[in-house]
């Protein structure tokens, strides 16, 4: 990181400003505004710059310009600049967030957080004023992460918005808010947010060490930092979540878990993670927990389908046909008829198109959506299977998988799915079932090898926590999830709720008591 | 020694390492000699199994928590080490030349007929490897997972294959001499003493003194899959038959049909125990790579992993000329070997601790009495 230097402020407000313009460059969104205060005019006593843009216009006008207007003579009359610069302090500016500072640097860091600075002739000291406000996009339902029940804000681009939702639904004062800047260029402000006594101290610790460990010059969204910051860099597995909504990051809080707020970005990230986090929606707590549970299994279950379907289908068709019931194998057999290609091709045609036309779908002009949409389904439906290419079974097999990929809540899971997906269709074409096998050993390893913040992967399977299982499949009511996750929260703060809170019927029923 | 497990999963661990190939091969071989009280000799098997088990536990129990040759080396002096540790090795490299056999000969016949079985081998041991080189946590998580899907998978097949095991083909119950079935539980006994590698896994289970309940139930329930097996085996097809069946174990799925839907379901259970051969060929060469490692103090892990991988696929290639060879080198040499290596050998090592703990003994009274 470059050297930390520290400029003295000019006493001379003229030269001290001239100094700010010339490290900014003489944007033309710096505002400079002097107030004469009876002084000389071309030697104001008091001076304010800030940026257009980055600072919230009511403030910096009603409060502090109408202000100082308003207190000229006073300010005029004051017998000194520190005198000065205490009345503005104390009796003239309305603003809530006022520090006094010393250095040039300072004031250039917070004119680009949206602070304004007022200089006063003859002083060494600034003060700078918290007005930081501008333009940003308002809470809105979440794009990526939508439910059918629940709270329907997300998070913005906005760091102090961001904060303030999470803020909002816990209000203890256990919740620790840490604010650090990354970035030698951008200084983005990053936020690690906690419940104390409920998260793992070591874990926390450990973030903020791997945070205060990155030195870049830029970071512009949460991918950035969840590189930086992740415990194994070869692995299709996420090992941080990210989510937009403040809802499943405040559930995950709650937990135990710790979440770090990167400012420029709605997807706010939650560490540690463990497998079947990505497979849990924020809507299971708040539906029904029979119909959340059945939903979890088939998450697993499209999880599986969207990474073996292809595979098993090649390895199936290829090498075991004896599986297979012998009207399918006939029926199947007679489609593979026409085709010119062994499965895996098959596979490996249809797969590719598939990932171009999604590929197209994101990148492309909303405009041009349903034109995409209608290519995307003669080619991949009809026409292939019309002009011989692929089986019509295939075209079942690949949109079955690319729609159970849509189902895994999480898409970073998602896409890890993709990946391995290929890889399984090579060994299923290549050795079978035994490629198959052999492919999910490997995967099996290495998912067991994983560690998120230190905390192992596939908790609670493997090491087993019985414990933890009420919320993994299936979940559980409310009432029986008395206790945080093992490992993951502080083990002092394992119990979280009353035991037998099961509610039951009265023991007499509301008519016989109105008999009575 | 950082990585820590749990008694429990060092349990599950060894009955992996010991089941798969127990189920595949012991109930046609024992069956042959002892008829329809086969059953008998497996559980009587199990019972020597358990003693066997007792042993090593008692020896792991000594240990203060040292990786085993380092252990042995401050108690028997550096030579004694090397030898010990060059034969444990030897041990292990075998039974694990052996496994890669057994389990390319099983794809091969089963599964990929024309894959050359060089090829199969060379997947097999790059998995192996990478299963070894992530350290035993890794592996006891992954049989942690495999045992809980193969549980239950083995609970839905028992329910599949009531209906067509009959009590009939058990019976008469004793008839005969004793003999048979004193020397079929020989095979049983020699396959579950395989529970030595508990000399090597003992130092890193969090549980302290718990080595001899972890050996006893990994036997146990190794000993039980197995009993069952050969039970079930010949309660469905009958004494005569299952010494003619090469894989009696999958040959009891292959007869389950739910109407016309669900045929074949051996490929399933096929397909987990595949997994459960990969845990066993990890443990066994994690049992080399570390006898070897610990002996020679070798710092530099993986590519020495690599080079012993390697070591045991070209071995497994070259060693039998066909698979009649094979069979009656395990029948003949392997028998004797797993019986020397794991029963003999530890009782050595029993006898060699009594020993020197009474000179230590002695030796710190007579210390006592000079000053």
């Amino acid at each position: 990181m470059t050297e930390r230097r520290s400029t003295p402020i000019s006493e001379s407000s003229a030269s001290a400003l001239e100094w700010i313009m010339d490290e900014l460059g003489h944007g033309a969104d710096i505002v400079t505004r002097a107030f004469a205060c009876g002084g000389a005019d071309d030697q104001p006593l008091i001076t304010l710059v800030y940026i257009e843009g980055l600072v919230d216009p009511m403030a910096v006008n009603g409060r502090i310009v109408d202000r100082i207007l308003d207190a000229s003579q006073t300010l005029g009359e004051a017998a000194s600049a520190p005198e000065r610069l205490r009345l503005l302090k104390e009796k003239v500016l309305a603003v809530g967030g006022i520090t006094e500072v010393q250095s040039g640097e300072h004031i250039l860091k917070s004119l680009l957080e949206g602070h304004s600075i007022v200089l006063a002739e003859g002083s060494a000291n600034a003060i700078c004023a918290n007005t930081a406000g501008g333009e940003h996009r308002g809470v809105e339902e979440p794009s990526s992460q939508t439910v059918i029940r629940g709270p329907k804000e997300g998070f913005t681009e906005s760091i102090r918005t961001n904060v303030s939702l999470i803020r909002r639904k816990i209000k203890s004062p256990k919740l620790r808010i840490d604010y650090k800047s990354i970035g030698t260029v951008t200084q983005t402000q990053i936020a690690v947010v906690y419940l104390k006594d409920i998260a793992n101290q070591k874990i926390v610790d450990e973030i903020h060490e791997r945070l205060d460990g990155i030195d870049t010059d830029s970071i512009l969204e949460s991918g950035y930092i969840e590189e930086f910051i992740q415990d194994r860099t070869f692995t299709p597995f996420p090992t941080l979540q990210n989510l937009e909504r403040p809802d499943a990051i405040v559930g995950g809080i709650l937990e135990g878990q710790i979440a770090v707020i990167v400012d420029g970005t709605p997807f706010v990230l939650l560490a540690p993670v463990t497998f079947n986090r990505f497979f849990q929606s924020s809507e299971d707590y708040y539906q029904r927990f029979d119909i959340a549970s059945f939903l979890r299994l088939i998450r697993f279950g499209s999880f599986l389908v969207s990474m073996l379907l292809p595979s098993l289908y090649i390895a199936i068709t290829t090498f075991h046909q004896e599986m297979i019931p012998t009207t399918l194998l006939v029926s199947l057999a007679a489609q593979r008829e026409g085709t010119p290609f062994p499965a895996i091709v098959e596979a490996f045609i249809m797969e590719i198109t598939f990932e171009v036309l999604r590929e197209a779908g994101v990148r492309m002009p909303r405009a041009m959506g349903s034109a995409i949409s209608i290519v995307g389904a003669l080619v991949l439906g009809q026409a292939a299977v019309q002009a011989g290419l692929v089986s019509a079974a295939m075209v079942i097999v690949v949109s079955f998988t690319a729609i159970a990929n849509f189902v895994i809540p999480a898409i970073n899971m998602a896409t890890a799915s993709r990946l391995i997906r290929f890889a399984m269709m090579i060994l299923g074409g290549t050795f079978g079932l035994f490629g198959v096998m052999t492919g999910l050993m490997f995967l099996l390893i290495h998912m067991v090898s994983l560690r998120s913040f230190g905390i192992p992967f596939m908790l609670p399977m493997s090491p087993l926590s019985i414990s933890n299982l009420k919320d993994v499949f299936i979940r559980l009511p409310w009432w029986a999830l008395s206790t945080r996750p093992r490992l993951i929260a502080d083990p002092k703060a394992n119990v979280r709720q009353g035991k037998n809170q099961k509610p039951a019927p009265p023991s007499s029923s509301a008519g016989e008591r109105n008999d009575e | 020694m950082k990585e820590k497990i749990t008694s429990f999963q060092v349990s599950a661990l060894i009955m992996f390492t010991i089941a798969p190939t127990g189920i595949l091969l012991v109930p046609g071989a024992i069956t042959a000699f002892a008829k329809q009280n086969a059953w008998q000799s497996a559980v009587l098997g199990t019972l020597i199994g358990i003693g066997i088990a007792a042993l090593i536990g008692y020896i792991c129990n000594q240990n203060p928590g040292m990786p085993l040759m380092t252990w042995l080396e401050r108690r028997f002096g550096r030579w004694a080490c090397v030898l010990i540790g060059l034969f444990l090795a030897r041990y292990y490299i075998t039974v694990s030349v052996i496994t890669l056999s057994e389990f390319s000969n099983f794809i091969s016949d089963e599964v990929l007929h024309r894959t050359p079985q060089w090829l199969t081998m060379t997947i097999i041991m790059l998995v192996v490897l990478y299963a070894v080189g992530q350290g035993i946590e890794t592996i006891v998580r992954v049989n942690m997972i495999t045992f809980l899907v193969s549980a239950l998978l083995i609970a839905a097949g028992s329910l599949l294959i009531v209906e067509n095991m009959h009590a009939k083909p058990l019976l008469p119950l004793w008839e005969g001499s004793f003999a048979p079935v004193l020397k079929g539980s020989l095979l049983p006994a020699s396959w579950l003493s395989e529970v030595a590698v508990l000399l090597l896994l003992a130092p890193y289970i969090k549980e302290k003194n718990s080595a001899i309940r972890t050996g006893v139930a990994g036997v146990a329930l190794a000993g039980a899959a197995i009993s069952a097996t050969v039970a079930v085996s010949i309660a469905t097809f009958g004494p005569k038959l299952v010494p003619l069946i090469t894989y009696p174990g999958f040959f009891i799925v292959s007869v389950v049909e739910i109407g016309s839907l669900l045929e074949r379901l051996e490929i399933v259970f096929i397909s987990i125990w595949l997994l459960t051969m990969y845990l066993k060929l990890s443990v066994l060469m994690f049992g080399a790579a570390q006898c070897l490692i610990q002996t020679f103090r070798i710092r530099s892990e993986r590519p020495f992993l690599l080079a012993l991988g390697l070591f045991v696929v070209l071995n497994a290639i070259c060693s039998w000329g066909n698979a009649a060879d094979f069979y009656s080198f395990t029948v003949k040499a392997g028998f004797l070997d797993l019986l020397f290596s794991n029963v003999l050998l530890p009782a050595l090592i029993a006898a060699g601790l009594l020993v020197t703990a009474k000179g230590t003994r002695r030796q710190r009274s007579y210390d006592a009495n000079d000053s």
